[in-house]
């Protein structure tokens, strides 16, 4: 079942019309042929005693037609006679009766009828669809018939898949499962350019400038420690210096112009 | 000149030496920028003397002799271009290779630019007279001999980079060290 859809699918679902008579696989019940032939010859028999016979009775009413009905009118509705006495009259009600008579009869029947086919359909139906569905190929049928692709497609417009998929789809499980069964380093050894892919990276990346960027920052720190061991040093002969002067005062070594700085000195 | 503010990053300098930016500087610093600028300047004397000798070859090779230098050649040499080399470091980037290492510049009075006749003077004087660097430890302003008659200074003024010292010294020829208040018109 799921291959012939698969197959119909990928083919076009609306091609040319095709006969169904070759999906039906066998005709329906039969006489045998034993009674058939009979059977057969005594119908053409009866057709041809039957054709004159209804044709000459044809003719016959057609010419006694206006006398009989004006007889009838006569009989039905003699003259000198109540009209409730009348055959016409009498006609009338037996009419009325008999009609009142079918009605309800009708009425009943199609009660009858209607609770029979409550009671036989349920049973005589599934038999009745399984003997169709095993005579006909309802897939080729519903493929050549049925617009399947117009169907998905609106079946498709019709609803928000994405949610349909996260929402009843456990695609934790789905993913760990396919992570599970493949192994993720070879396929990134067969099938992703690693050389390319590094120097793409080395590319975007501008190592010298980060190398220069590193080696001055290092260049730069061995520098201020330099400078800070000489500042250290100026300190100490400053200091040294004033002790042998005796001074008490700091030393003035703010340059007016450059910054009115009131920090530590030496 | 224009007063565009020109801020030294303070938080690239290690802490204890922001608060020297400005400062003058004192005697070790200065002595061993003094130091590297007379190794620079001894490096140069003594390739001057080897291009000299180059060139004579190149010119004549077969009555090729090296020059004939005696110390004191080297030293009136040295000097000369001790001289030169302090003069055009000073009346320009107002620091040498020295004091570009210990992060000091020589300034003006008013904390701009050395004049290029000042600037002239003081490397004169500083080539001959080196020892009155030795004033600035006695100083109660750490000034040399140089610096009090031209009224000069040697000031900590610590770059960043190169960028920052050439942007400093072409654009305000000032000093303004960001932390610091307005800085005065030149002189």
């Amino acid at each position: 079942m799921s291959d012939e859809w698969v197959e119909a699918a990928a083919s076009p679902i609306v091609g040319e019309p095709r006969d169904l008579t070759p999906i039906i696989h066998e005709p329906g019940p039969q006489l045998p042929p034993s009674v058939q032939g009979p059977v057969d010859i005594a119908l053409g028999a009866a057709v041809i005693v039957a054709t004159p016979v209804i044709a000459v009775g044809k003719a016959a009413a057609y010419v006694a037609a206006p006398a009989a009905g004006a007889a009838w009118e006569f009989v039905k509705n003699p003259p000198l006679l109540p009209q409730s006495l009348t055959l016409g009259s009498m006609l009338d009600r037996l009419g009325e009766r008999g009609r009142n008579v079918r009605q309800t009869a009708t009425g009943d029947l199609t009660n009858a009828t209607s609770d029979t086919l409550d009671a036989v359909v349920p049973g005589l139906v599934p038999g009745l669809v399984g003997q169709v569905v095993d005579r006909v190929d309802v897939t080729t049928l519903v493929l050549d018939v049925v617009d399947i692709d117009r169907i998905v497609t609106t079946a498709l417009d019709g609803m928000d898949l994405t949610d349909v998929v996260v929402s009843r789809v456990d695609l934790d499980r789905i993913v760990t499962k396919v992570l599970d069964g493949m192994d993720l380093t070879e396929i990134v050894r067969t099938r992703v350019d690693m050389a390319g892919l590094a120097e793409d990276v080395i590319d975007d990346v501008d190592l010298p400038e980060i190398i220069r960027d590193s080696t001055t920052g290092v260049a730069a720190d061995v520098i201020n420690q330099g400078r800070l061991v000489a500042l250290s040093g100026d300190e100490l002969v400053n200091h040294w210096v004033d002790k042998f002067l005796l001074r008490r005062k700091k030393r003035q070594v703010d340059v007016p112009g450059v910054i009115e700085q009131q920090g530590p000195t030496s | 000149m224009s007063s565009r503010a020109r801020h030294v990053p303070a938080e690239s300098l290690p802490p204890a030496a922001v608060d020297i930016q400005g400062l003058r500087a004192g005697f070790i610093s200065r002595l061993i920028a003094g130091g590297i600028d007379y190794a620079t300047i001894a490096i140069v004397t003594i390739g001057a003397y080897v291009g000299l000798a180059l060139l004579r070859f190149l010119i004549d090779p077969r009555s090729y002799r090296p020059p004939h230098w005696t110390f004191g050649t080297f030293v009136v040499v040295g000097l000369i271009f001790m001289v030169l080399y302090l003069w055009g470091c000073w009346a320009t980037y107002g620091r040498t290779l020295g004091n570009r290492v210990l992060g000091l510049r020589v300034v003006a009075r008013n904390g701009g630019r050395v004049h290029w006749f000042a600037a002239l003077i003081r490397s004169i004087a500083c080539t001959i007279v080196p020892i009155g660097l030795v004033w600035c430890a006695i100083s109660r302003e750490n000034r040399s001999l140089q610096d009090i008659v031209l009224r000069t200074s040697v000031v900590h003024d610590w770059p960043r980079s190169l960028a920052d010292v050439e942007i400093l010294n072409t654009s305000d020829r000032r000093l303004d060290l960001g932390h610091a208040g307005p800085t005065t018109p030149d002189a």
